[in-house]
């Protein structure tokens, strides 16, 4: 967690120009490689000494990693070397973007300080892995989707497929993350971020949200993703579906919670800085805190 | 800083007490024309700019580094260290242990070692230190050093650790070094105990109405000054040790490293540039006979021992946790008859000066209210934990943590006002006589009127304001203070001042600068007494005991009392040279001269004078005649009439002043998640006379934050070997910018003390001292909740209100659906 050095150990330093060249250099090298975005974690777990890579791979001069793009109906696909108050500034010059994705917004805008968003990358939050990493619950709410590039091509994962447990994520040592792509939210929805950061500097608990035709059970969609409390972000869709029924909304929001927190009660961490019944109560109350505003947002933008 | 709104007043106030009238010019009604203006401290350019320089920052040519290398186990023998591999790194040129330096050190018990000796006593324990000649080589080394223990059975309670038959950590208590006003109990984990007993407890509480007790209980905590401690030492051959070390007190790094290191004091020079910060945490002695046993080891060369926040956390002497217990008794018109309390500092492996701590909470006990029956005990006691040492406050926020809570809580019992019930006992100057047994000086302040702006300020009485959400609520709370310094009956201070050429002045003062702004007070006063500008007043930034004047510590907020009363005499010393020599030079007799505005006049025909410049180097007549010389002022001060405390009851005098104060809170607490967020603060201190308001202003603000951290987030976390969990500023938390109130209101209150500089009073620890209690406060009397134990962080309130008013917690819970209903239907309406 902290250690008495100030020096990092010694290894190899290379910055490829391009994504060719960085997948080389990583199938070359295998374990003892380490790709280092913002470096704002692997500097600390180097100085550390929890990881002693012996070569260290550099992807920000990658022009091709660099940058946001948004297609309509398609969504937003973020390179893995883009720095988090890059993203966060570039939808704040996109005003309708930045509504479409208002959960990610708020997660990111909330990492930290603005020293690190200056540095770190969203990739780079995503593979570090520890349950309370920021973009989990926005990204999982949006289905937003890994893109991993090696020699041998592409695939994608699903966030809450990637992030497997702590430090554990769905990743060959010769494979790196290209970007994060975040599909197109449904029409007609508004989506939020919350998190409790109760006396330390990371989340206990964390609820994305995002609503669509919230007035209307025919097609009305809710979507609750967790993150912080459990080990890694999760979304409950047999939860999600209770939203589809017709009834009192507060009796529908009810159910879904008992639902999903019935389903990952046991998943609960229980550490020195939040008990297990906190945390859950806390997913609770958030989700209430949430839906709340996005019932006013929602009305605000299309009632 | 969000300060939206800062309402501050000076109230100043006609003497309390009766008919005696004050002695000494210093308060005949008199104009100042420096002293009581709103002056930035005149470290703020080069602290604000990042240009002063710190140990941390500085490098000496042929300068070696230290690294230490921590115990692993929480108690155990070393059978051995294998330390030869480290020393073929290149670049490392020495590994010392503990058996290099078989012997004890220390400030009121001398129980600390500079390394192990045979035996660790907490997770990360200082086994071995490697020298090298860059970090980088130092760093390498300490993992190839190989220790081998024999483990011990290992205690982390307290109060286990009291019992007959916990692990020893010190068996050779009973011959360690101790300062008279301690009582290690050899043969146990006891390093002090201290008690007090005032009256008759029992016949007290026969007459009470009321009972209320509880337990308490305050974490450990972490200073985080900003400078992590660091240390330069330069053992020369000749035999001279000079050391840059972030010490609060040069002095007392020299006298102690003098009587544990058996070398004569003037041969230690300690030099203390600016420091980032102390808190308590650098006062007495830190780590310099260490880094200058190194030095000699590593033949004569400097040697530079730098602490990471990691260490700082692991090694470096933190707060101790204390469990209180208190029980208050008030009879029907809400007197207090009785108060019993008890206290255990958790000292960890060393109990230096926590003893000093613990024995304080146990004098002070009964705050600031005249108790006729009072027994109070306090012990520190030794754990398998990281060390402890002084915070500001010394004592004194464990013990208001204890009493002004229960004052609250017996006053609810009673039915009566907390106010009310504070106002009806709080001591009277000249009259009341402390929990020591001490008659209170008839200048000693005015309480009354402290708590009576605290609660004005806070609109006491009045409800508070509605919150924006109905799941969150305002409450109100408030409480008083008291602070002395806990010093030893006979600490002395001194200054000089030495006139140059153009008339300018230099300050030489022993009392430390980080942060306090003593030091731009004392420029002012010498800038009042000869009206000069102040930016011809230079006082130093270093420190130097070879060259600065001598006081014992600085600590106990007591630097502007010593060291600016022994200033004052300086001063006045000074003017009475330059009289003589302007007395030949104007011929008048000295009686007839004054001094102002940079020159010396004739009283009544100031336009005869001699400008200043013209006499602090020698006059010289006309003809080329010279009379006089360089002017240089000294001056002292020692505690009067301070007296040991009776070894069996702590009757006596402990303190040269008592600074009363008061602080409220206006918090807001979801009632969901029980985060608490301070909305407004009152804060409220009758210090005498206000130097500098902005200076006081700023510990006003500064104490509260530090205070408010403390209540609400600050906790070091221990793991099940006694190692701290917590050991960086990620997962212990201190208040940000963000948590700071937005609404202040600060008073300043004037009633001086003969004997004080101006008639001022101590500031610097009393500011941060009630503010838990207030904050608890807030939550029993807003919210009917009892929260006991510190911090009060979310989690915590929130367990609480579920247990205590779980209908409460369903009512915010029901209103918050309420409001999602409302939301959604005139969603659906449409
Ligand atoms: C003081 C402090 C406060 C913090 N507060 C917060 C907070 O409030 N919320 C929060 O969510 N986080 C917080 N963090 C964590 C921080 O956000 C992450 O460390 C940061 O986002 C990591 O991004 P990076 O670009 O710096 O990654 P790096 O440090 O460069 O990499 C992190 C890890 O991911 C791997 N990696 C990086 N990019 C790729 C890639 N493209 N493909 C494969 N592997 C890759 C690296 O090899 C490494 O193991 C905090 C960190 C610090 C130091």
């Amino acid at each position: 967690m902290s250690s008495p050095y100030t020096t990092l150990p010694e290894f190899t330093y290379y910055k490829p120009k391009t994504l060719e060249e960085a997948l080389e250099l990583l199938e070359k090298y295998g374990e003892e490689a380490k790709v280092l975005a913002g470096g704002v974690g692997l500097i600390n777990f180097m100085l550390e000494k929890l990881m002693s890579p012996k070569y260290v791979v550099d992807i920000k001069g990658i022009e091709e990693l660099r940058g946001i793009g948004y297609e309509e109906g398609k969504g937003l696909s973020i390179g893995a070397a883009t720095r988090i108050s890059e993203i966060t500034r570039w939808l704040d010059g996109n005003p309708e973007l930045k509504r479409k994705y208002q959960a990610l917004y708020e997660a990111l805008s909330r990492i930290a300080d603005m020293q690190i968003r200056n540095r770190a990358t969203l990739a780079g939050n995503v593979c570090e892995a520890l349950p309370y990493m920021d973009s989990y619950s926005p990204l999982a709410v949006y289905d937003a989707e890994v893109v991993i590039a090696s020699r041998s091509g592409e695939r994608r994962a699903l966030i809450t497929e990637f992030v497997q447990g702590p430090g554990m994520i769905d990743l060959q040592p010769e494979e790196l993350v290209v970007r994060i792509d975040v599909p197109e939210p449904p029409r007609r929805s508004v989506s939020g971020f919350s998190k409790i950061v109760p006396a330390i500097e990371y989340s206990i608990a964390s609820v994305s949200m995002l609503a669509a035709n919230i007035e209307d059970p025919a097609t009305r969609e809710v979507r609750i993703a967790v993150s912080a409390a459990t080990p890694v972000p999760v979304r409950v869709r047999e939860a999600e579906d209770v939203f589809k029924s017709q009834g009192d909304i507060v009796e529908l929001l009810d159910k879904a919670l008992d639902k999903l927190i019935g389903e990952i009660e046991y998943d609960i961490l229980e550490d020195p800085y939040a008990s297990a019944e906190y945390r859950k109560e806390m997913i609770r109350v958030q989700a209430y805190q949430l839906f709340l505003r996005l019932l006013r947002e929602y009305r605000a933008n299309w009632g | 800083m969000p300060l939206t709104a800062i309402h501050y007043l000076h109230v100043s106030q006609p003497r309390h007490g009766r008919g005696v009238t004050l002695l000494g010019s210093q308060f005949t009604v008199r104009e100042f024309k420096i002293i009581g203006k709103r002056i930035p401290p005149k470290d703020a350019f080069d602290k604000v700019t990042g240009t002063g320089t710190y140990v941390y920052d500085m490098e000496l040519p042929g300068m070696l580094y230290a690294k230490l290398v921590q115990s692993t186990k929480p108690h155990a023998k070393i059978k051995g260290i294998d330390y030869s591999k480290a020393l073929q790194v290149p670049g490392v040129v020495s590994v010392a242990t503990g058996r290099d330096f078989p012997f004890r050190i220390g400030i009121y018990v001398g129980d600390r070692d500079l390394l192990a000796i045979d035996k660790v006593l907490w997770v990360g324990h200082p086994v071995a230190a490697v020298i090298a000649d860059s970090v980088r080589a130092a760093e390498k080394a300490l993992d190839l050093i190989y220790i081998d223990y024999d483990p011990l059975p290992a205690v982390f309670d307290p109060i286990e650790s009291m019992k007959p038959d916990a692990p020893l950590l010190h068996p050779d208590l009973g011959r360690y070094r101790v300062s008279p006003a301690f009582k290690p109990r050899p043969g146990t984990n006891i390093a002090n105990e201290f008690h007090l007993k005032r009256g008759d407890i029992e016949k007290g509480f026969s007459k009470a109405e009321v009972v209320v007790e509880g337990d308490f209980s305050l974490p450990f905590m972490s200073h985080v000054y900003m400078e992590t401690q660091a240390v330069i030492a330069h053992y020369r051959q000749n035999g001279y040790i000079d050391l840059w070390t972030s010490a609060q007190s040069p002095f007392a790094v020299r006298y102690l490293m003098g009587m544990s290191l058996g070398m004569p004091m003037g041969r230690i020079r300690v030099h203390v540039p600016y420091i980032g910060g102390g808190f308590g945490g650098k006062a007495g002695l830190g780590w310099e006979p260490l880094v200058a046993m190194l030095s000699r080891k590593v033949g004569y060369k400097p040697v530079k021992l730098l602490l990471t926040r990691s260490e700082q956390f692991r090694l470096a002497p933190v707060v101790a946790g204390v469990r209180g217990w208190g029980k208050i008794g008030l009879d029907r018109n809400g007197r207090i008859v009785a108060y019993q309390a008890r206290f255990i500092f958790d000292s960890g492996a060393f109990g230096d000066y926590t003893v000093n701590v613990s024995r304080t909470a146990g004098y002070a006990c009964t705050g600031s209210y005249e108790i006729e029956n009072a027994e109070c005990e306090s012990y520190a006691v030794y754990t398998n934990k990281i060390p402890t040492t002084a915070l500001r406050g010394f004592g004194y926020p464990e013990n208001h943590w204890v009493l002004e809570r229960l004052i609250d809580k017996a006053a609810k019992e009673l039915g009566m006002d907390p106010v009310k019930v504070r106002s009806l006992n709080l001591l009277k100057p000249g009259v009341s006589y402390t929990g020591t047994g001490a008659r209170l000086r008839e200048d000693a302040g005015n309480p009354q009127k402290v708590l009576e702006e605290v609660a004005k300020g806070l609109g006491w009485g009045e409800k508070a304001r509605d919150s924006s959400k109905p799941w969150r609520v305002r409450a109100k709370g408030l409480a008083v203070s008291v602070k002395g310094p806990s010093q030893p009956p006979d600490a002395s201070a001194s200054a000089i001042i030495k006139f140059n050429e153009d008339a300018s002045v230099d300050v030489l003062v022993g009392t430390g600068n980080f942060g306090q702004g003593t030091v731009t007070s004392l420029a002012m006063i010498v800038a009042e007494e000869f009206g000069i500008p102040l930016d011809k007043v230079h006082v130093h930034e270093l420190r130097s005991t070879n060259d600065s004047a001598y006081t014992w510590q600085t600590v106990g907020s007591r630097g502007l009392f010593t060291d600016g009363s022994a200033l004052l005499e300086a001063i006045r010393d000074a003017k009475s040279k330059i009289k003589r020599v302007a007395s030949a030079a104007l011929r008048v007799s000295e009686d007839h001269l004054e001094i102002a505005d940079g020159k010396v006049y004739v009283k009544g025909k100031p336009w005869h004078y001699i400008p200043l410049e013209r006499i602090v180097m020698g006059y010289t007549f006309e003809n080329g005649n010279a009379i006089g010389g360089p002017i240089i002022g000294s001056g002292r001060h020692i505690a009067e009439l301070n007296t040991y405390l009776d070894p069996d009851t702590g009757q006596g005098t402990p303190t040269i002043f008592y600074t009363f104060g008061g602080t409220g809170v206006e918090v807001e607490v979801d009632l969901l998640t029980g985060e608490v967020k301070v909305v407004k603060a009152v804060q409220a201190f009758d210090i005498g006379k206000a130097i500098n308001p902005l200076l006081v202003e700023g510990q006003m603000i500064g104490g509260f934050v530090m205070g408010q951290s403390r209540a609400l987030y600050e906790e070091i976390i221990f793991d099940e070997m006694g190692a701290v969990a917590n050991p960086n500023l990620s997962f212990y938390y201190v208040a940000r910018a963000p948590d700071i109130p937005e609404e202040w209101v600060l008073r300043i209150i004037e009633t001086p003390q003969t004997d004080g500089p101006y008639g001022a009073r101590g500031i610097g620890e009393n500011v941060m001292i009630a503010v838990a209690p207030a904050i608890g406060n807030a939550l029993f009397h807003g919210l009917g909740v009892d929260v006991r134990h510190l911090p009060m962080k979310a989690e915590r309130v929130w367990r609480a209100i579920r247990e205590q008013r779980p209908e409460l917690y369903q009512k915010a819970l029901s209103a918050l659906k309420e409001e999602i209903r409302r939301e959604y239907e005139s969603l659906t309406r449409r």
